[in-house]
């Protein structure tokens, strides 16, 4: 009877462990009631880099554009358009454009939504011979009739999963889990 | 009464017909003779290496077989005069109306451009060198090519190239006997005038390399050459843009566009970024150069994005067994990844 519960309550921890290990989704927010179809042409706002690593919101939103793109879900601006209608915006965060701007955005370059987003962790850690690369992205698409989120995801990628921590291997270079981290964002708006 | 008419015969040809024929002979010879050679200048190449060594030692090379080919050159002191009094600095490409000025005053047929873009001179050196010709009335690219060469050793050690120097000869050698082989067969244009034409708006760079940006521009703007696409030479886009006072880099406004098609018959337009040009380390061999690239291609007459991909190129991308397979040379996977690139994005616009 012992032996069994022993082995049951190590079962469990392990099982327990694995998961830890093995990190989760992407945190998404939709709101249900809007009304996706109406989406036809978005615009990408470059992205903020809020981490350590030089260029890694440029990077971000050049994989998210392409990944976007690729998806055909959308007809995307040309970012040369987007950069020349953000001109007469003196802010720096493109992130933190506000509602009223937001609006203008889409009215200038005639689409219905916008993605902002930000570069919140592009690092590598390093734990003996093995390093780490972690990206954390937070995107958000705001629709432009009124200023309103109407989707947001916030996923991290390149942490390793229990058995890479225990025998090693697993190991993504930094342009890996930059493109694994927007996949995952993407994949909760776009199926 | 026959001789007489005989020999005024005789006299009349002699006069008359023979120093005509002998004319056409003369004619025939001269025009051979005078079938020029095309009227050559050669731009001062760029150095994106980032070390005064790939100039110093590339450029005596690229001059010296310059100046074997067929070609008319203009003298060297005559075109920097020239080029310090219409004050044209950046020589890796050439405006509409930089090129109609150096055109008249020597009477130009082509310009040769080109770029010295990768140099190292370690234990196993690389030299990557960009050559273009551009046809001086119209600034179409004719011909173009982007080449690197590795010092690598092959199987047991054999064709290992330790010396620069001998490197850059071999390269240069390369490069510029196609330019003969295609100067031989008349630059015959094969290129349909219904295929669109190309231009190219400078790639970003989003790297630690601060040329980046214009090495991947050079490689791709000779793939799509190699591909029987037409492309406008570089410097006429960005002559348009630094008039709207624009610079761009991996991405153009619709206005600009506009321009491009309008005014320059662009049909399409392709630009990007470099997110990545890193090289293996100096005598690493278990870690492989690595370029990460994406690309757009917008039809110029609407703006609309025809196709967009993203490629990461990694040297051990074609390991089989035992490290064979293995690219070491950064130009190499460079233009691999830009070859892949063109070769998306024309797949996805058709």
């Amino acid at each position: 009877m012992k032996h069994a519960r022993f082995r049951s309550f190590m079962l469990f921890a392990v099982a327990l462990l694995m998961l830890a290990g093995c990190g989760m989704g992407p945190t998404v927010f939709l709101n249900r009631e809007y009304n996706f179809q109406f989406v036809e042409r978005v615009a990408v706002v470059p992205f903020d880099n809020l981490s350590d690593d030089q260029g890694a919101g440029a990077r971000a939103s050049r994989l998210f554009l392409s990944r976007l793109l690729a998806s055909e879900a959308f007809d995307v601006v040309e970012p040369g358009e987007v950069s020349k209608a953000l001109e007469k915006f003196a802010t720096v965060r493109t992130s933190e454009l506000t509602q009223e701007q937001v609006i203008t955005l889409g009215k200038t370059l005639g689409v219905q939504g916008v993605f902002l987003g930000s570069v919140t962790e592009s690092s590598s850690l390093r734990s003996g011979g093995a390093s780490t690369n972690i990206v954390t992205l937070v995107v958000r698409m705001v629709e432009t009739e009124k200023g309103m989120t109407i989707w947001s995801a916030t996923h991290s990628s390149g942490k390793r999963g229990f058995f890479a921590s225990i025998f090693g291997g697993g190991e993504k270079t930094q342009s890996d889990a930059m493109r694994a981290c927007v996949n995952g964002v993407l994949s909760s708006l776009i199926h | 009464m026959r001789r007489p008419l005989l020999l005024t015969t005789l006299l009349f040809l002699w006069l008359f017909i023979l120093p005509q024929a002998g004319e056409a002979d003369a004619g025939d010879e001269a025009d051979s003779l005078s079938t020029p050679s095309p009227h050559v200048a050669v731009l001062p190449f760029v150095n994106y290496t980032g070390t005064k060594e790939a100039a110093s030692t590339c450029a005596p090379i690229v001059e010296e077989r310059l100046s074997r080919m067929s070609f008319r050159l203009v003298a060297r002191d005559s075109l920097r005069q020239a080029l310090r009094t219409y004050r044209i600095r950046n020589t890796g490409m050439i405006g509409a109306d930089d090129a109609r000025r150096l055109a008249q005053d020597f009477g130009l047929d082509y310009f040769v451009l080109g770029s010295f873009d990768l140099y190292t001179n370690d234990s196993i050196p690389e030299v990557a060198i960009s050559v273009r010709l551009v046809e001086a009335s119209s600034l179409q690219i004719v011909w173009a090519a982007s080449r690197s060469k590795y010092g690598s050793a092959g199987i047991l050690g054999l064709g290992k190239i330790s010396s620069v120097d001998r490197l850059a000869t071999l390269l240069v050698d390369d490069i510029f006997a196609s330019l003969e082989s295609s100067f031989g067969r008349g630059f015959t244009t094969v290129r349909s005038e219904r295929t669109p034409l190309y231009a190219i708006v400078p790639f970003d760079n989003l790297t630690d390399n601060p040329s980046a940006g214009e090495i991947m521009t050079t490689f791709v703007a000779a793939i799509l050459l190699n591909h029987g696409a037409r492309l406008l030479e570089p410097g006429a886009a960005q002559e348009m843009f630094r008039r709207h006072n624009r610079h761009l880099r991996g991405e153009i406004d619709l206005t600009l566009l506009g321009l491009l098609h309008d005014s320059l018959g662009v049909g399409r337009v392709i630009t990007g970024a470099v997110d990545r040009l890193q090289p293996a380390p100096p005598g690493v061999t278990t870690v492989t150069p690595e370029v990460q690239i994406s690309g757009r291609l917008l039809n110029a007459a609407n703006g609309k994005i025809l196709a967009s991909d993203d490629i990461v190129r990694r040297g051990n991308d074609g390991e089989m067994i035992f490290r064979l397979g293995v690219q070491y040379s950064l130009g190499t996977v460079g233009m691999e990844a830009a070859a892949k690139l063109w070769e998306r994005l024309d797949a996805h616009a058709e």
